[in-house]
């Protein structure tokens, strides 16, 4: 039973597939795969409104269950729902988009640049974990990260170290970067692969 | 007629190669051949942290990274660390282990939640698993995605951290959690700008690499489909180093080969 369950999906997988490698390798389906991309689109729709419920979920129970951390849920849930209002209402009021776009830009987008700029702080931190382990490979990893820094200050005598800083960055560290980019690409294109071919198929119960 | 042009071509050759490679590495496996794998240490700790999660009472965080499966960049890592969880729920089924799994996109949060509910339904234990356990954190948004995690392993009982697949620098928000509750931690990426930043927080002996983040089902479920796959890139990267060579000598030549490889 399981196989013939198995056999539906399968087909549409391969069909799905077929349209996309013709689309891309060929002239003779010109546009299938933006049509598929657009069919997920839809799906997404619906996905994005179980995902509502999932947070709600998860968010709703810490509150009742009074777990700690629970005010931060109560906030959580209080933002989305403001934000869903605050849409419902720009769009009732004629105002399209606006009110949902002036929290993303004045509250959203401050919050989350003020979270980035934190990464510079943890980098330093990290380095400093780094170098106390002392290991070869993080000696190795914290010297070449000196090397390109020290490389780029225009002031003598760290300019001299200019020529062997680009040196650095273009042969070794982009022979390794390419190396490492190549093995990925065929991980990715075993994966997806092994997905297309219908070989995993767990997501379908 | 077809508006196939060399790049295509070479590009249809290299699949068609792949697909062939792969089954028949795959009847070899079937019937008996071995495959040795280089030891991957984060993944021993891996096993070790979800088995350990039992005697702890405390959970694993795993996070499948900021890719997603609306054309993102990232889907083949999402899927491979789909393939990733199954491995790790069966575990956790098996072993009376929990897992707490973030997502950073609905359509992925929908299947990690099927195949961790379907690894609970296979050990016979249906009714342990939590549907909240699996949690939609954001959709699409790289900085709150990890914010959330950050949150979630510094807040719950958690003992451990997992995060592989695709992730930017942001991680480190993440790391650095980790490090001042004296979490565990596998990580992996295939971001180059992000793997020194692993390196630096997490150790060199828990982060994977590259590659490494697609071999990591392979490793955990020996599979032979999921070890041909292995063993198909391995045969395919030696042909890469091969053209490569080629390539440097017409170069040196003063032939010109290098169009034949760029659409």
């Amino acid at each position: 039973m399981r196989r013939i369950g198995l056999f539906v999906p399968l087909i549409i997988i391969y069909l799905s597939a077929a349209l996309v490698l013709l689309d891309t390798f060929t002239d003779l389906m010109d546009g299938a795969a933006a049509l598929l991309g657009l069919w997920v689109s839809i799906i997404l729709a619906f996905a994005l409104l179980l995902g509502l419920f999932n947070v709600l979920r998860v968010h709703v129970s810490r509150l009742t269950s009074r777990q700690a951390g629970a005010g931060y849920s109560a906030v959580l849930v209080g933002s989305a729902l403001l934000v869903i209002l605050a849409g419902v209402y720009g769009r009732v009021a004629g105002l399209q988009d606006g009110v949902s776009n002036w929290i993303y830009l004045y509250v959203y987008e401050p919050l989350t640049a003020t979270l980035f700029s934190l990464l510079a702080f943890l980098m330093v931190s990290a380095a400093v974990k780094a170098l106390r382990i002392g290991t070869v490979e993080s000696s190795l990893l914290l010297g070449g990260a000196l090397l390109v820094l020290l490389g780029q200050v225009a002031l003598q005598p760290f300019s001299n170290l200019n020529d062997l800083a680009r040196w650095f960055q273009m042969y070794p560290v982009l022979g390794v970067l390419r190396g490492i980019l190549i093995g990925a690409a065929l991980g990715a294109v075993a994966t997806s692969l092994r997905y297309i071919l219908g070989v995993d198929n767990r997501y379908l119960g | 007629m077809l508006g196939l042009n060399a790049a295509s071509v070479l590009a249809i050759i290299v699949l068609v190669l792949f697909v062939i490679l792969y089954f028949l590495f795959w009847s070899q496996i079937e019937r008996g051949r071995r495959i040795n794998l280089r030891p991957l240490l984060p993944l021993n700790r891996l096993r070790r942290m979800v088995q350990e999660t039992v005697e702890t009472g405390q959970k694993v965080h795993f996070s499948l990274g900021n890719g997603g499966l609306n054309g993102q960049a990232g889907t083949a890592e999402v899927l491979s660390g789909l393939d990733t969880l199954s491995s790790v729920q069966q575990v956790a089924a098996r072993t009376k282990g929990q897992i707490i799994t973030t997502t950073n996109d609905s359509l992925t949060n929908l299947l990690a939640s099927d195949i961790s509910s379907d690894e609970f339904d296979r050990a016979g234990r249906s009714t342990d698993y939590k549907p909240t356990e699996t949690r939609l954190i954001t959709q699409q948004e790289n900085i709150a995605y990890i914010a959330g995690v950050g949150s979630i392993i510094s807040e719950e009982k958690v003992s451990g951290s997992v995060i592989i697949g695709r992730i930017g620098p942001e991680y480190l928000l993440v790391g650095d959690i980790a490090n001042r509750r004296n979490l565990s931690q596998v990580v992996g990426t295939t971001q180059v700008e992000t793997m020194p930043l692993m390196i630096a927080s997490a150790g060199l002996e828990h982060t994977l690499l590259g590659e490494e983040v697609f071999a990591t089902p392979a490793y955990l479920n020996r599979q032979p489909s999921h070890l041909a796959s292995l063993r198909t890139q391995d045969v395919l990267r030696g042909l890469i180093i091969i053209a490569i060579l080629i390539g440097v000598v017409a170069a040196t030549l003063g032939f010109n080969v290098g169009d034949l490889f760029i659409r």
